[in-house]
C-alpha cells in the first residue's frame, strides 16, 4: 500500500496529462486535492501504479464570463471548496453552491479538496448542487475538449476517463433554489441525503425549469425526472406538493449502509422535498405584491 | 452559581494546545524496532497451526512470537487474567492476538505480518446475548457464558407490586460505546542493562500494569518500570493492559526498544469498549406518588474476555434504585460472554446505563400518576441519612436534593426563556427534560483501595508533590498544584508535581472511579501538618528560633512576629544538601462500614437539564444547551471540574445521539472514525452552564470528591425527556433512532399540511 510503490506523474499541460491517462489507462489516475486517496488509504486501498497529479495545471480560474454568447460562471476543476465556500461571485450567483461546498467535510478537507475533485468523487455533495444548477462541465477526452451537461459527464466517466477543465453555470441562476444535506452529525459527516432543487417561476406564478437532484450514501446524485416533471408548469397547491413528495418516495431507490436504511431516506428525502417546496411557496407568497 | 473561568493555565495547557507536548507514542530511540499485533482472522474459531517461518525469513524482521514466547502466564485481565496474550488454542473475537512480530521498519512489521500463515476451523459466532444463553451454545469459557451474576433484593419488590396503584415496565436498551481518545494505544518499551525494561506506555494505574506484566513476564515486579504519563485521553479505556506485553515481549527476544502504536483500526477492532446493556425494569408507586417497588434485570454484553465485566456489573446493579429511597428492590443482573469486542471500563462505569433506565421509569410514572417529575422525584429523594442504594450506611450527604433544586430552578428559567421564543421553524419541536443521578466514587467494598502520597522539598526548593497517579488530560496535575498552593499558602512557583513513573512514586491506587482529587486531598490534608513541622524544624535549626514561630506562605517560611519572610524555600532546601526533606503517607479509599461487596461509601449527585430541538421531519436531536447542577464538594480546580463535567456531558451527547459501536457477527460495523461518529464542535452546545454545589453535609470529613464520571452519568435520561416532553413519547433505547422520531413526524405533519 505503500506511496513508494507509486509513480507520481506531474504533467504540465492539459494535453500531456491526458496523453498519460491514455498511456496508463487503468493503471493511472487523476489527482487533483487527493482527498479521497486519504479515504481510499485508510481502507486499505493502495494507490493505483500511476498517480496524475493536476496541480500544475492551471485550473484555478473562477470568473463569470460570456462564451458563445451565452454568460456562465465558470469555475476551474482546481478550485478548492473553501473558494467556492466564501466567494462573492458566487454568494451572490450561485448561493446553493457555497451552501453545498460548506457541507463538504471538514475546514481541512475544504482547503484540499477540490470541486473537480468532487465531481470526479461521484459522490459529492458540491456535484448535487451543480446538477440542481444545471451545469456543464468542460473537459477532455480521446475525441478532444467538450462541454457537456453534468449529469451526462457523470454517466459517461462509468464507462471511460474523461479529463474534467471546468464546471460551467449558466446565468441567470434560477430563481429558486434549495441545498440540504444530511449527516450523522451537525458537519463533518458523509452524506445520507444530500438534497438539491431549483426552479423559475413563470409570469403566472407556476413553476417551470424545475430541477431536483437527489445524492446520498454511495449514490451519484441523480436527477428525479419524474418529480420534476410532475412539478413541471404546477403551481405550488398542497396537492401539487403531495403529488411531488409521493412521488419522489416511488422515483428514489437508495440503498441502505452503517448510517441509515434506505426506508429512512426515502421517507427523509420525501420529507425535505415537501419542506423545500413550502419554502419556496413562502417566497412566493412575500414576492407577490411585485408580480 | 455557574462556574466561572479562573484565568489560571492549567500545568500542561500550553504544551497541549501548540503541539509541543511528546506524549509516549511519540518517543523514537536509537534502534528502535517497530511492532505490529496479528489479531484473529474470525470472531470466533479453533486455531489449528500458526507459521511464522515465512515472516522470520523476511528480511528487516527482527523476532516473530506467539504464545510459545510468553514465558509467564499467558494472560492478563485487572481482576480475572483470562484474556491471553496470545491466543494458542482459540480465539473468541476479532482483536484476539495470535502473534506479533518486531522489524526494522513499520512497513517490514506490516509485511510480515502478512506472511505468517494461521489455519483456523471456523465456530459458531455468539453474537448476541440470546444465543450465548442458548441451550445449546458453545461454551465460550470453562466457567460457561455467564462471566458473572449479581443481586441485591431488600424487601419483597415482587409482593409489593400488589399494593401499587401504578406500575410502568418497560425494556431499555443502550449501546456499545467507543472511549476514542485521541491517542491510541502504545508507546515504546526499552530493554534495560540488569534484564528488566521500562515501559513507556500509557495507563491507568502504573503499579497494576507493572504486576501484570510481572506475571506475564516472569519478572521481578522491581525490574519493571512504568513511565505512563502523560496519555492524550482514555476514559477508562487505557486501564486494561492493551499492547504492552507484545512490545515487552519483543523487546525481551530482541534486545531493542521496541514501539508499538495501533491504527485507529487497530483501537477499534481490539479496544475495550462501554457495555451494551438491556435492562429491564418494572417499578411501581401508590397514588400519592411514593415509590413502593422496583425490579430491574440487567444483561450486560461483555464480549469475549473478563477484564472489569463483574465490577461495572455490580456497578449497575448497585445504581439501580439511584438516589431514591424504595423499600422493596430486586436487582439482578448478568454479565455474559459474546464473540462480540470485549467491553469493559468506561467512565460512568455501568452507571450511564442504569441511569437511562431508572430515569426513564421515574418519568414514565410521573406521567401515569400525572405528576410533575420534580415533584415526584424530590417526593422519593433520599433523605440526608437514608441508607445507601444497596441499604448500607453511606457518608450522610443532601446533595441529591440539592441537585435537584438547581435542576428546577434551571429548567423554570429556561421554560420562560422559551416562552419569549418563537420556534425556529414549523417542523422543529422544543423541549427541556432533566435528570438526575448519584454516582459511588472509589472502588467499593470489599475491594483492595490503598491510597497515598508523598510531599518533599526537592533540590530545586521546590514543594513537590509525588504521586502514584496518571494525567490522562483529565487534570490531575492541576489538582496537585492547587491542593499543594492551598494547603501551604505558596506560589504556584514553589510547587511541583511528579506522577507516573512506577520507579519514583508511592501508591496511590488507580487513577479510576473519580477518586483522583479526592485521594490527593485527602494526602495533602494528612501530610500537609507533618511536612510544615519538618519544615519548621529546620528552619528553627538555622535560624536559631523555635519552630513554632514559623508558617508556611509565597516563597518561603515567615515569622508570626514580623510577618516578615525568614527563609525561602530555596535556602531551606540548599542548607541540608544531603538529606531530602519528605514525607509519605498510605491509607485506604473511605469504605462503608457494612459488609457489603462493592458498595461505595462517597457519592457525587448530579443533575442535568437540557434543551433540544428535533427536525421532526429528519427525526434529527440537536442539544441547544446543557446544563450541569454537580454536589461533589468543594471545587479544587475550577477549570478542570468545568472541564470535565462538560466534555463528559459532550460526549454522552454522543452516546444519546449517535454513537453506537455495532457488530455483525462479531465485526464491528463501524471499523473506524470515517463511519463511527462522536459529536463535532457544532453538535455540543455553544454554551454549557456547569454548577458547582460546594456545600457539604454538616460535619462531613471527606473534603472534595471527584467529578471525572459524573458529567456524562444523567445526560442520555435528560435528552430522553426531553424528547417527552416535546412530542409525547417515551423512547427506550439510545442512540435515539431518528427514524422512530420521524414516522412520529411524518404522521403529523401530514395531517396539519394536508387536512
Ligand atoms: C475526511 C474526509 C471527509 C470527506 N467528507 C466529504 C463530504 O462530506 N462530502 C463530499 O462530497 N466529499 C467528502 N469527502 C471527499 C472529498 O474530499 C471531496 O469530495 C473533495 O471535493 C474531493 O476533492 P479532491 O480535489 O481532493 O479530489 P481527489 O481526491 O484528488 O480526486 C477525487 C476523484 O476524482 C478524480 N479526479 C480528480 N480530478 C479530476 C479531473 N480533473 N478529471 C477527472 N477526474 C478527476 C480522481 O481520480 C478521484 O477519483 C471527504 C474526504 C475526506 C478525506
Amino acid at each position: 500500500m505503500a506511496a513508494a510503490n507509486s509513480v507520481i506523474l506531474t504533467p504540465n499541460t492539459i494535453e500531456e496529462a491526458w496523453q498519460m491517462k491514455e498511456k496508463y489507462g487503468r493503471d493511472a489516475a487523476f489527482m487533483m486535492g487527493g482527498t479521497t486517496f486519504q479515504l481510499q488509504r485508510e481502507k486499505g486501498v493502495p494507490l493505483p501504479p500511476y498517480v496524475i497529479m493536476l496541480k500544475a495545471l492551471d485550473l484555478k480560474t473562477l470568473q463569470r464570463q460570456v462564451l458563445d454568447g451565452k454568460d456562465v460562471l465558470s469555475i476551474g476543476a482546481d478550485v478548492p471548496l473553501r473558494y467556492c465556500m466564501n466567494h462573492p461571485i458566487l454568494k451572490a450567483y450561485a448561493p446553493v453552491l457555497c451552501r453545498a461546498a460548506g457541507a463538504v467535510g471538514s475546514p481541512a478537507v475544504r482547503n484540499q479538496g477540490t470541486i473537480g475533485g468532487n465531481i470526479g468523487y461521484r459522490k459529492g455533495d458540491a456535484a448535487a448542487s451543480l446538477l440542481a444548477l444545471n451545469a456543464d462541465v468542460h473537459f477532455i477526452d480521446e475525441k478532444g475538449e467538450q462541454v457537456l451537461p453534468l449529469d451526462q459527464y457523470l454517466s459517461l466517466m462509468q464507462e471511460k476517463a474523461a479529463l474534467l477543465l471546468a464546471v460551467k453555470i449558466p446565468l441567470p441562476a434560477p430563481a429558486l433554489a434549495f441545498f440540504e444535506k444530511v449527516g450523522s452529525r451537525e458537519t463533518f459527516s458523509p452524506s445520507i441525503l444530500t438534497v438539491a432543487a431549483s426552479a423559475d417561476w413563470t409570469p403566472s406564478g407556476r413553476l417551470k425549469h424545475v430541477r431536483i437532484a437527489v445524492g446520498g450514501g454511495n449514490q451519484t446524485p441523480q436527477r428525479m425526472q419524474a418529480v420534476e416533471s410532475c412539478l413541471e408548469n404546477q403551481a405550488l397547491t398542497n396537492a401539487a406538493v403531495t403529488t411531488a413528495c409521493d412521488t419522489i418516495l416511488e422515483d428514489y431507490a437508495p440503498e441502505s449502509d452503517v448510517f441509515a436504511g434506505a426506508e429512512y431516506r426515502k421517507m427523509a428525502a420525501g420529507m425535505i422535498l415537501e419542506s423545500a417546496l413550502e419554502t419556496w411557496k413562502k417566497e412566493e407568497v412575500s414576492n407577490a405584491p411585485e408580480k | 452559581m455557574p462556574l466561572k473561568n479562573d484565568g489560571k493555565i492549567r500545568p500542561d495547557g500550553i504544551e497541549k494546545v501548540t503541539g509541543s507536548l511528546k506524549y509516549l507514542t511519540d518517543r523514537r530511540m536509537e534502534g528502535m524496532l517497530y511492532g505490529r499485533v496479528l489479531r484473529s482472522h474470525y470472531p470466533h474459531a479453533l486455531i489449528k497451526s500458526i507459521h511464522t517461518k515465512d515472516a522470520e525469513e523476511l528480511p528487516g524482521v527482527k523476532a516473530v512470537i506467539t504464545a510459545a514466547d510468553v514465558p509467564g502466564l499467558n494472560g492478563f485481565g485487572i481482576v480475572t487474567p483470562n484474556q491471553p496474550v496470545f491466543c494458542e488454542e482459540k480465539v473468541r473475537y476479532m482483536g484476539d492476538a495470535v502473534a506479533a512480530v518486531a522489524a526494522v521498519s513499520k512497513e517490514a512489521a506490516e509485511e510480515a505480518l502478512d506472511k505468517i500463515i494461521v489455519e483456523y476451523e471456523e465456530l459458531p459466532i455468539l453474537d448476541t446475548m440470546e444465543k450465548s444463553l442458548a441451550k445449546e451454545a458453545a461454551e465460550l469459557h470453562k466457567e460457561g457464558n455467564i462471566l458473572h451474576r449479581a443481586e441485591q433484593k431488600r424487601g419483597s419488590a415482587e409482593e409489593a407490586f400488589a399494593s401499587c396503584d401504578v406500575v410502568v415496565e418497560e425494556t431499555y436498551e443502550t449501546p456499545r460505546q467507543m472511549h476514542t481518545y485521541m491517542e491510541t494505544e502504545g508507546g515504546v518499551v526499552v530493554p534495560e542493562k540488569n534484564g528488566g525494561i521500562t515501559v513507556y506506555m500509557g495507563t491507568q494505574h502504573g503499579l497494576k500494569d507493572r504486576f501484570q506484566l510481572s506475571r506475564i513476564l516472569q519478572m521481578e515486579e522491581e525490574n519493571i518500570r512504568v513511565v505512563s504519563s502523560p496519555m492524550g485521553g482514555s476514559f477508562g479505556g487505557k486501564d486494561e493492559l492493551n499492547v504492552q506485553p507484545y512490545a515487552a515481549l519483543l523487546a525481551l527476544k530482541t534486545g531493542k526498544p521496541v514501539h508499538i502504536h495501533n491504527s485507529r483500526k487497530e483501537s477499534v477492532r481490539a479496544g475495550i469498549k462501554r457495555h451494551a446493556m438491556k435492562i429491564k425494569m418494572k417499578t411501581g408507586a401508590d397514588r400519592e406518588g411514593k415509590l413502593l417497588a422496583h425490579q430491574t434485570y440487567i444483561e450486560a454484553d461483555t464480549g469475549a474476555y473478563a477484564t472489569l465485566g463483574p465490577a461495572i456489573l455490580e456497578f449497575a446493579v448497585e445504581h439501580a434504585s439511584g438516589p431514591y429511597d424504595i423499600e422493596n428492590v430486586h436487582t439482578k443482573g448478568l454479565s455474559i460472554y459474546t464473540n462480540n469486542g470485549v467491553a469493559g471500563e468506561f467512565r460512568g462505569f455501568g452507571g450511564n446505563q442504569i441511569t437511562f433506565a431508572l430515569e426513564g421509569q421515574i418519568s414514565r410514572l410521573a406521567a401515569a400518576l400525572n405528576m410533575d417529575l420534580h415533584d415526584f422525584q424530590a417526593a422519593n429523594m433520599r433523605k440526608n441519612e437514608s441508607p445507601g442504594p444497596l441499604g448500607h450506611r453511606i457518608a450522610p450527604t443532601n446533595g441529591g436534593l440539592l441537585v435537584l433544586e438547581a435542576a428546577e430552578r434551571i429548567r423554570k428559567e429556561k421554560e420562560a426563556e422559551l416562552k419569549e421564543k418563537q420556534p425556529p421553524g414549523k417542523y422543529i419541536k422544543r423541549g427541556i427534560g432533566t435528570a438526575v443521578t448519584m454516582h459511588g466514587g472509589g472502588l467499593g467494598y470489599g475491594r483492595l483501595d490503598p491510597s497515598g502520597g508523598m510531599i518533599r522539598l526537592n533540590r530545586e526548593g521546590k514543594i513537590e508533590g509525588v504521586f502514584g497517579f496518571e494525567e490522562c488530560g483529565q487534570g490531575i496535575v492541576a489538582v496537585i498544584e492547587n491542593t499543594l498552593v492551598q494547603a501551604f499558602e505558596c506560589r504556584r512557583e514553589d510547587v511541583c508535581f511528579l506522577i507516573g513513573d512506577t520507579e519514583k512514586v508511592p501508591v496511590s491506587g488507580s487513577t479510576t472511579a473519580s477518586r483522583g482529587t479526592s485521594m490527593v486531598h485527602h494526602a495533602v490534608q494528612r501530610l500537609k501538618p507533618l511536612f510544615q513541622q519538618q519544615l519548621f524544624e529546620r528552619a528553627a535549626a538555622l535560624l536559631d528560633k523555635s519552630p513554632a514561630d514559623f508558617y508556611t506562605g509565597k516563597g518561603g517560611l515567615y515569622k508570626f512576629e514580623t510577618r516578615e519572610q525568614a527563609i525561602t524555600y530555596r535556602e531551606l532546601a540548599e542548607a541540608f544538601p544531603e538529606k531530602t526533606l519528605e514525607v509519605q503517607t498510605t491509607f485506604d479509599f473511605p469504605v462503608t462500614p457494612d459488609e457489603i461487596d462493592s458498595g461505595h461509601f462517597l457519592y457525587t449527585f448530579g443533575s442535568v437539564v437540557v434543551e433540544i430541538e428535533i427536525d421532526m421531519r429528519l427525526g434529527v436531536v440537536r442539544v441547544i444547551d446543557l446544563q450541569h447542577a454537580v454536589a461533589a464538594g468543594p471545587v479544587v480546580n475550577p477549570k478542570g471540574y468545568r472541564g470535565q463535567v462538560e466534555g463528559g456531558g459532550v460526549m454522552s451527547i454522543g452516546y444519546s445521539l449517535m454513537e453506537n459501536a455495532a457488530m455483525t457477527n462479531g465485526q464491528y460495523d463501524t471499523d473506524n472514525l470515517d463511519t463511527y461518529m462522536i459529536p463535532s464542535i457544532q453538535d455540543a452546545p455553544a454554551e454549557m452552564k456547569v454548577e458547582a454545589i460546594e456545600d457539604l453535609y454538616e460535619n462531613d470529613q471527606y473534603g472534595p470528591r471527584g467529578v471525572g464520571e459524573i458529567g456524562t452519568v444523567a445526560v442520555a435520561p435528560a435528552i430522553a425527556e426531553a424528547v417527552f416532553q416535546a412530542i409525547g413519547t417515551h423512547i427506550t433505547s439510545i442512540p435515539i433512532s431518528r427514524e422512530i422520531l420521524m414516522k412520529l413526524g411524518r404522521k403529523e405533519n401530514r395531517y396539519e399540511a394536508r387536512v
